[in-house]
């Protein structure tokens, strides 16, 4: 008899686990909450799950425990020197990876000081004043909620010159610029001594004013404390005045000469007779400047010949390749040639022509 | 008889056979080249939503937002919400679809850390399901620099369980208050932390609104049956219809809203508009309307379900204000999809959706139009009546009826679909003819005469059966297109005086009960 129900008791125990499982609801769906006590610690509601038509019954909240893992949200990095600011945040979690009790006290620690903040949905937050101290500087959270304290891991930021202070004064060039070449500029800061200096990467312009109305435009970048912008010297020259444009500020002017481009050698003219016409047809150049270069396609030429007879011809033209051609209207050599070009007057003399072919 | 009357009559005998013959192996031949087309179909597994869904579907977010009570140290504006209501909408479909599978593919897409870790875990408890239908998301913490958001959100959701026979063994419908921390990652918005605050059970059970004896027809037009009906609705074509099921001696008519066609963001609008259009019909023409959900509706797959739900908050409304819908008829035949989609699964879905319609339109009758008799015991607990379709031997009507009634209680029982063909193929009698379909017909009507409600299927021949609803063979095509009490000429069978005469003496005897 004994045995008749140690046996039959044993087929019951055996056989409960396969109509005992008792489902219940959570955030992530259903789960046994007789045996899956590992879930059973996700805080938040949970509610029995019955089966359809059946009454469910009273659902249940679980709260989560003390702080276990502090998780930190710094941004931005990098804040500009003086009221710029930053959110420095705390994720704060339990054991089991719930949100920690609203009212939780966290510390929120950076360079402008350690305060304190309460936790709103696993969450405590503050402002961080970027202050006055240039350099970088870093930031954490901590907790000594559940008993012992617990810390984020550190982020660092950066605080940064204000744009607004980025002032710099233009650094006059010894000696005029030399013509055909790329000039370099110096500039050098200008703010309050001490307290900033050059932001790396700040975008600038220097503006030239010349003296025939014309304006030139060099883009300029502050990299590693120095300025940076480069000039081709061709096509401007003669006095000019240059302003360094900053984000905020506009430095004082300054006066800068260009030399102007010299000829690269004497006038060379080729006549070749026309006798059909009774022209001339001289080809004039190659014009070349003082660094050995063409003048440019399009260079304005103002060109005068006498010859022999006395009569003066005068054209204007303009040179391709260096180079310019003109039909003069009579055959009386020798005669004398007058060039005009932008590297200035140039004359020679021809003396015979070549038989046109 | 004469020899050569004899030899006359094995002749056509013969022909007859010989017919008999080619039609069985056209038949055959054709059901077999469908089947292989069915069967060289391959499963196509997708990494990413918008590569396996429409690019209306892929972008679809599923999150209504609201305003932030508390100022935020960010501004949450239309780009986030867009971003992070799809990231919402994607983590959700991911987690029900991993669910499914078993696999957690995907979710790391959508969830990260602790979040991660549980989405995963609760892949671990077999038959465990659970759907998101809808959310209603609040910010309530954003980081100046857009790196932490924390969002309040109400939402619908169902949990249900299968046991390892794929019945539904628990079930629950909650609006849930959950608070959602998410991490703006390189990948994209994905979820850290997710705990529900509350829940609130949303199942209701019947609405205990009056269901009057009914006596319909299943409509279509004659030339737009199924799939055409809704893109191709002629309201003038309804309205002559309507007339003539009043000529019938109906009260009610029993309809189908397809939900791709209300779903469908180019032509869902006018779907709506003529679906009211049919209301105000009916209601001229004294008809009540039995509204049929969901017909041909595709798969139960969990990550469609919200769409199920944009879809009654399309057509319920405009049901819920009508005067002229007497119930609602939830699906037509689900106990047809559970063999491939699974019993509890399919149970689950229906559950959901009448929890969600009731929802919207607590007032009204739910029910579900089973396709036979020994289905209607499935949800009875927690239906308005019970409703099933009888294409069976006509002698076991009376029988299957009663056994509905004992489990109906004092619910009503409708029999929602009954129905003859009038086909015939040879000789003007076999397999029928307009005659045989208005007897059978008239002995079915004769033994469901005990029932409260009785639709027949239906009012139209089809000339041009909807090959969607029907398949390509074409003797099913034949059966499936006569099976009208008129022709699609519009000339009245024999079965449309059976159908009236059986229609009188039940609405009298109803309406004598009633008294």
């Amino acid at each position: 008899m004994m045995k008749t129900h140690a046996l039959i008791l044993s087929a019951i125990c055996l056989a409960a686990p396969a109509w005992t499982q008792t489902l219940a609801s959570d955030a992530f769906g259903v789960f046994d909450a007789g045996s899956d006590a590992a879930r059973a610690e996700w805080s938040g509601h949970s509610a029995p799950i019955v089966a359809p038509g059946a009454l469910a019954g009273d659902g249940t909240f679980v709260s989560p425990g003390g702080a276990e893992t502090v998780l930190i949200y710094f941004g931005q990095k990098s804040l500009s020197q003086g009221s710029d600011t930053a959110l420095i945040a705390a994720l704060v979690l339990d054991r089991h990876g719930n949100l920690v009790a609203d009212g939780t006290d966290v510390s929120l620690v950076a360079a402008d000081g350690r305060q304190s903040a309460s936790s709103l949905h696993g969450i405590a937050s503050r402002p961080v004043a970027a202050g006055e101290a240039l350099g970088l500087h870093h930031a954490w959270a901590e907790t000594a909620d559940g008993g012992a304290s617990r810390q984020s891991p550190r982020v660092s930021y950066r605080v940064v010159p204000a744009l607004s202070e980025q002032v710099a004064r233009l650094a006059r060039p010894v000696g005029p610029l030399s013509t055909e070449d790329v000039a370099s500029f110096d500039a050098e800061y200008a703010g309050d001594a001490g307290m900033a200096e050059f932001l790396d990467g700040v975008a600038a312009q220097i503006v030239l004013a010349h003296r025939s109305g014309a304006h030139s435009l060099v883009p300029a970048q502050l990299i590693g404390g120095r300025l940076h912008a480069r000039l081709l010297t061709r096509e401007v020259f003669g006095r000019a005045e240059a302003q360094l444009h900053m984000p905020f500020a506009t430095s004082a002017p300054i006066a800068l000469d260009i030399a102007p481009i010299r000829a690269g050698g004497p006038l060379r003219v080729a006549a070749m007779s026309l006798p059909d016409i009774v022209a001339t047809r001289l080809s004039l150049g190659a014009f070349t400047t003082g660094a050995g270069h063409l003048l440019h396609d399009g260079s304005h030429l103002r060109v005068a010949v006498t010859d022999a007879a006395g009569e003066r011809y005068e054209a204007q033209t303009w040179s391709l390749d260096g180079v310019a051609d003109v039909t003069l209207p009579s055959v009386a050599l020798p005669f004398a040639v007058e060039v005009h070009t932008p590297a200035g007057r140039q004359t020679a003399t021809v003396t015979r022509t070549e038989d046109a072919q | 008889m004469t020899p050569t009357n004899r030899t006359y009559r094995r002749g056509l005998q013969a022909l007859a056979l010989a017919a008999l013959l080619c039609l069985v192996v056209v038949t055959v031949l054709s059901q077999v080249a469908a089947a292989l087309a069915e069967a060289s179909e391959r499963d196509v597994t997708y990494r990413y939503f918008d590569e396996a869904l429409s690019p209306f579907q892929a972008e679809a977010s599923l999150v209504m937002w609201r305003v932030p009570v508390t100022p935020l140290d960010r501004p949450f504006g239309p780009a986030e919400e867009r971003l992070v209501g799809l990231a919402l909408t994607r983590a959700w479909s991911t987690h029900a679809v991993a669910l499914e599978t078993g696999a957690p593919l995907g979710l790391s897409d959508y969830f990260a850390g602790v979040a991660l870790e549980r989405a995963t875990l609760s892949l671990n408890v077999p038959g465990a399901r659970m759907v998101m239908l809808d959310q209603t998301a609040r910010p309530v913490f954003f980081h100046a620099d857009g790196s932490l958001l924390q969002v309040e959100t109400e939402a619908l959701i169902a949990r249900f369980h299968l046991d390892e026979a794929g019945t539904l063994d628990g079930f629950a419908i909650t609006r849930d208050t959950t608070l959602t921390t998410l991490r703006n990652d390189a990948t994209g918005w994905r979820i850290i932390s997710h705990e529900r605050q509350n829940a609130e059970d949303m199942a209701r059970g019947a609405s205990g609104a009056d269901v009057f004896p009914a006596a319909g027809l299943n409509y279509y037009p004659s030339n737009t049956s199924w799939s055409r009906f809704w893109p191709e609705f002629d309201a003038g074509i309804v309205a002559e219809d309507f007339d003539r099921i009043v000529a019938l001696g109906a009260n009610s008519v029993r309809v189908f809203l397809h939900r791709d066609d209300f779903l469908d963001p180019e032509h869902g609008p006018a779907a709506l508009a003529d679906l009211q259009t049919l209301l105000d019909l009916a209601g001229e023409a004294g008809l009540s309307v039995v509204p049929t959900l969901f017909d041909m509706r595709g798969g139960y797959g969990s990550v469609t379900w919200a769409n199920d739900m944009v879809y009654l908050d399309s057509v319920m409304p405009v049901l819920a204000a009508s005067d002229h819908v007497t119930y609602v008829d939830l699906k037509n035949e689900p106990d047809l999809d559970m063999d491939h989609h699974g019993v509890g699964h399919v149970e689950a879905w229906a559950r959901t959706m009448l929890a969600a319609a009731r929802g919207i339109a607590p007032d009204l009758a739910y029910t579900i139009g089973w396709s036979h008799p020994s289905a209607a015991g499935v949800m009875a607990d927690t239906l308005d009546l019970i409703t099933y379709h009888d294409y069976g031997p006509v002698e076991d009507s009376a029988a299957a009826f009663a056994a509905v009634r004992e489990l109906a209680g004092d619910r009503p029982v409708h029999v929602t679909e009954i129905g003859s063909t009038s086909f015939s193929l040879l000789a003007g009698r076999f397999p029928s003819s307009p005659e045989a379909q208005a007897r059978r017909l008239g002995a079915r009507l004769d033994a469901l005469a005990e029932s409260d409600g009785l639709f027949v299927w239906t009012l139209n021949d089809f000339p041009d059966p909807d090959p969607v609803a029907v398949g390509h063979s074409p003797w099913v095509i034949g059966l499936q297109g006569q099976f009208g009490l008129f022709t699609s000429t519009g000339a009245p069978k024999p079965a449309a005086d059976a159908v009236a005469r059986a229609f009188s003496a039940f609405l009298s005897s109803a309406q004598g009960d009633l008294q």
